[in-house]
């Protein structure tokens, strides 16, 4: 049995700790969120997290019905961050090696050979991960963890950056998985479309389509300066009083008579590392309160449940609890 | 430039701690001191314009030039009169904190200026108080804020924490030999007699009620009329004052016949004068520095300039015949003056040539003539005929003609009899007498109990002491001088809380006052080089000789270092928890626009709170934003600069928010 030998972290590009191109940055970001704007009308703020959720390095989870353009927004951020793309259509009948790939006998040859799955992309919109079952979800969602896959007794490190986007029903829906818990963990962010505003519907509607616009769309980053861009993320200051503060959090929710389960530790660094992420985004290299509480809900919220009925919390209600912790001085 | 509203307390400050310096200084620095204060404090009431810088430099010339002028030369005085008067002058030129700070520091100078004069309970306990005021006032020219009473609180707390420094300090830091603060007090020795003694010389310290000494006896205290404390020895005679001449024989001649001894514990308050008190008369004395004259009197190389203690062994009925030269120069006598007087004696001689029976017709002639005990005796220059009789005929005056006196006109009187009846005689001054404290036990001897008495020399007992005082006024012996004085002459308002029916009311009170202050002058102003060696010793380290100012050294750093490691424990602990300055100005910040109703929700963020503010009150954005964008660069930033820190102090301090005006 062969086991290839686990990638070495890439080492980190000579970037001094300052941000000489924070500007510069700041500028393509803002470029960004407006190209994929022309398509997707009125939803800058989800480009927004969703880019936040590349450069934290952590996966992005959609909820909403079908129809409002998940698959959509996800096509063009993956064009406009110049990432090499692919999407599954997950359903009930799938196995883990549609996603992962199989090996496959070639008679010519006499070999297995290898064929890589949908997964081995840099962006992989997973669609309805819901109406797939647990053996597939959880196949997909340790590849995610772990950044590589273990097929046949071989593993194998996925491409990097590697960002999966997993849209999903809502559960009320017919013929549906619901995702555990412990799998919903793994996301750093669960966000909601939600149905356009009045004005970027009747853009939309007058618009034909979205292929003409589709076809303006070009690579601004790529995949070389994604990472770079993880990297600098990463290195954004965090102080010890914000780190208080998140801590604080972190307290709150398991004290907290109102919630069912407190939030993880690893839910603790995922809002430290999101917020790094929001305030780099932001052209800032430290990170405010404010950056905190503004990923608060959409870090917090699919992995918070009432205590009585099990339910997930609305994030309105959500944040009226957890904006109640005093920000330090 | 216009002075503000934060003078004042600083001027109050200032006010505290020159006072206690105007007893010490020229009347004309006090004037000067009071017309600066009066002028800022008027300026700051009606906003006058302040002096310019011209006008304030030629003013300070003036005032140092004064000052070096009129104290005599560079002495204490006339250094704390220019620290008061400059400090009075930097009044007026209060614009910022730096001045301010400066004025404040200065006065800690002064404060520790004023030890020089005075180290009593009560100036130790205003000087205590004046330094918490100046610590007060300190806190809040750095606080900036209105109330003086959290600043005073805190002033509070911090002496309390100094004391256990203090203690170490006082008691472990190595002693140099001098007084508890290296130098003399100054006023000392002002009071007390002095190598002479004329008419009126000790009268003059009748109303004067200052401790001279106190004794602790070891064992039963003698009975009060032996309590006889010798100072020094006149014997030298010129006409009109007695001197104690330049003699110093140091051979001393042996005691006979001791039966009594005393032993005591003397403490001596400092007169500036080489001689030491004694009871009558002294055998042993343990101060190292003295050594016991011919004439039974102790006299030490150096002036006694600070509060010093011996030991004493005395004996009240020993005999002494002394030697021929004491005893031959007890018989001088100027050639001519007093004529009167020598025939007086000469008649006594011609009678019987017995000196003791001389000596018995003397004390006779005192107690049967119309003699008056007396402070006031009038003055002897002028004759009876209204011509002038010059200084030499004095005595003449004193016994024939007034004959009122105190008792240094009796000693004098009588030894001149005696020597003019050929028996050789000499003048003792010291004390007599002394109040027994009533709590603490021991015996208080003040300068109103001042007394001069005679000793004369009979062949057969030697030197004998002969009180003609004693003569006039028995009581004089009974209790103390203004006691004995009659009825009606009270010699001051003191003297009637003293002698009055509400002395027994008083007298406890101010018995265990002494007390106090003896505690006080023994265990904490006496604490010196040898008493501090004395606790090493106790504590087990056994140093002696000169050199050991290392060791002792040493010891104290051993003590101060595991406090000062305690110390900065604690504040390393209270950096964290009050989550340094940033927070408590940010604080500050908040709370101001919370005054004018613009409180920050606490869940709520800097930039949050700004945009929410700035909706309110677009007029306050410049300063607003400087200041969060400070903070937030400072709080949540990479690098946290000293100089930022004190750049948002600055201008929280300076952020004055009005409410705004409804219309």
């Amino acid at each position: 049995m062969r086991v290839e030998k686990k990638q070495p972290p890439s080492p980190l590009p000579p970037t001094s700790s300052k941000f000489p191109h924070m500007k510069e940055l700041h500028g393509l970001f803002e470029k960004i969120t407006e190209q994929v704007g022309q398509v997707i009308f009125g939803k800058q703020e989800q480009v927004k997290l969703a880019l936040c959720c590349l450069f934290a390095q952590g996966h992005l989870l959609i909820e909403d019905i079908p129809g409002i353009g998940k698959t959509t927004l996800v096509k063009v951020l993956a064009e406009t961050l110049g990432l090499d793309f692919r999407r599954v259509q997950c359903t009930s009948d799938m196995l883990p090696g549609d996603i992962l790939g199989v090996s496959v006998f070639e008679q010519k040859t006499g070999q297995f050979i290898f064929h890589q799955g949908p997964i081995f992309s840099q962006v992989l919109l997973s669609d309805e991960i819901n109406r797939t079952t647990p053996k597939t979800q959880s196949a997909l969602l340790e590849a995610m963890e772990e950044h590589q896959v273990t097929i046949e007794g071989k593993t194998r490190p996925l491409p990097s950056p590697f960002f999966v986007i997993a849209t999903l029903n809502p559960l009320e829906q017919v013929g549906t998985f619901p995702l555990p818990e412990s799998q919903l963990d793994r996301f750093l962010f669960r966000i909601k479309l939600g149905y356009p505003d009045r004005l970027s519907e009747l853009k939309l509607l007058r618009s034909a389509g979205t292929q003409r616009e589709r076809a303006t769309i070009r690579p601004l980053l790529s995949p070389e300066k994604v990472i770079r861009c993880q990297h600098m993320a990463a290195r954004v200051h965090i102080s010890d009083t914000l780190v208080h503060y998140v801590q604080n959090i972190l307290d709150y929710t398991r004290t907290s008579p109102d919630f069912h389960i407190g939030l993880s530790p690893r839910a603790g660094l995922s809002l430290v590392r999101a917020s790094q992420a929001w305030a780099f985004i932001s052209g800032r290299d430290y990170c405010l309160p404010e950056d905190v509480q503004k990923l608060l809900p959409f870090v917090a919220s699919h992995r918070l449940h009432r205590i009585d009925s099990q339910a997930e919390m609305n994030s309105d209600e959500l944040m009226n609890l957890l904006l109640t912790i005093p920000v330090p001085a | 430039m216009v002075p503000d509203r934060r003078t004042i307390p600083i001027l109050a400050v200032v006010a505290i701690c020159t006072l206690p310096h105007f007893l010490n200084v020229a009347p004309w620095v006090v004037v000067a001191c009071l017309l600066l204060w009066s002028y800022t404090l008027a300026a700051v009431r009606r906003n006058w314009t302040l002096p310019g810088r011209l006008s304030r430099g030629t003013l300070a010339g003036i005032l140092s030039v004064l000052t070096m002028t009129t104290h005599e030369g560079f002495t204490i005085e006339a250094f704390v009169a220019l620290l008061a008067l400059m400090i009075s002058l930097k009044l007026l030129e209060n614009t910022s904190t730096r001045d301010r700070m400066i004025t404040v520091i200065l006065c800690y100078f002064l404060l520790v200026g004023g030890l020089f004069f005075d180290d009593s309970i009560i100036a130790t306990a205003y000087m205590m108080f004046a330094v918490l005021c100046t610590t007060a006032v300190m806190i809040h020219i750095n606080q900036g804020k209105r109330g003086l009473l959290a600043p005073l609180k805190l002033s509070v707390r911090l002496m309390i924490q100094a004391v256990p420094i203090m203690l170490i300090m006082f008691l472990l830091f190595p002693r140099i030999q001098g007084g508890l603060w290296g130098r003399t007090p100054v006023n000392s020795g002002r009071t007390g007699f002095s190598n002479e003694i004329s008419f009126g010389a000790i009268a003059r310290l009748a109303e004067n009620h200052e401790v001279a000494f106190r004794i602790e006896f070891n064992g039963e205290a003698p009975a009060r009329e032996q309590l006889y404390w010798r100072g020094i020895v006149l014997s030298e005679f010129d006409g009109s004052t007695w001197r104690r001449g330049n003699d110093r024989v140091k051979t001393v001649p042996s005691l006979q016949e001791t039966r009594q001894q005393i032993t005591y514990t003397l403490t001596l308050e400092p007169h500036n004068e080489h001689w030491l008190i004694t009871l009558d008369l002294p055998m042993r004395v343990s101060f190292r520095r003295a050594w016991l004259l011919g004439d039974h009197t102790l006299y030490s190389w150096r002036r006694i300039s600070q509060r010093i203690s011996y030991v004493g062994e005395s004996s009240l009925d020993a005999k002494t015949f002394g030697q021929e030269r004491e005893w031959k120069k007890g018989l001088q006598l100027p050639e001519e003056g007093n004529p009167r007087t020598r025939e007086l004696a000469a008649s006594w001689t011609r009678e019987t040539e017995d000196p003791e029976e001389i000596m018995q017709m003397a004390l006779t002639y005192f107690q049967e003539q119309a003699f008056v005990y007396t402070l006031n005796p009038g003055t002897l220059d002028i004759g009876t005929k209204g011509e002038t009789t010059g200084a030499k005929d004095l005595i003449d005056r004193f016994l024939f003609d007034s004959r009122k006196g105190f008792c240094e006109h009796y000693a004098c009187s009588f030894a001149f009899l005696m020597r003019a009846a050929g028996i050789p005689a000499r003048i003792v001054a010291g004390y007599q007498g002394g109040t027994v404290n009533r709590y603490g036990g021991y015996l208080v001897v003040r300068q109103s109990d001042a007394h001069a008495w005679c000793e004369v020399w009979l062949p057969a007992q030697g030197w004998v002491r002969v009180d003609p005082t004693a003569a006039v006024a028995p009581e004089r012996l009974q209790s103390n001088a203004t006691n004995a004085l009659p009825a009606g002459e009270m010699i001051s308002a003191w003297s009637f809380f003293r002698a009055g029916p509400l002395a027994d009311w008083l007298e406890p009170m101010a018995s265990a006052w002494d007390l106090l202050n003896s505690r006080w002058n023994r265990w904490v102003m006496g604490y010196s080089v040898a008493e501090q060696l004395d606790l090493f010793s106790r504590l087990g380290f056994h140093l002696n000789g000169q050199k050991n100012l290392a060791k002792r050294l040493g010891i104290f750093l051993a003590a101060a270092l595991p406090l000062l490691l305690l110390a900065g424990f604690l504040i390393s602990r209270r950096k964290k928890e009050a989550e340094d300055k940033v927070a408590s100005y940010w604080m500050d910040f908040c709370q101001k626009l919370a005054d004018i109703g613009l409180a920050r929700p606490p869940e709520q963020g800097p930039r949050d709170y700004m945009r929410d503010i700035l909706k309110h009150r677009p007029d306050l954005e410049l300063s607003i934003r400087e200041i969060v964008s400070l903070y937030i660069s400072l709080r949540y930033g990479r690098q946290a600069k000293d100089e930022d820190v004190r750049h948002l102090r600055i201008l929280v301090k300076n952020f004055t928010p009005q409410k705004r005006r409804v219309r």
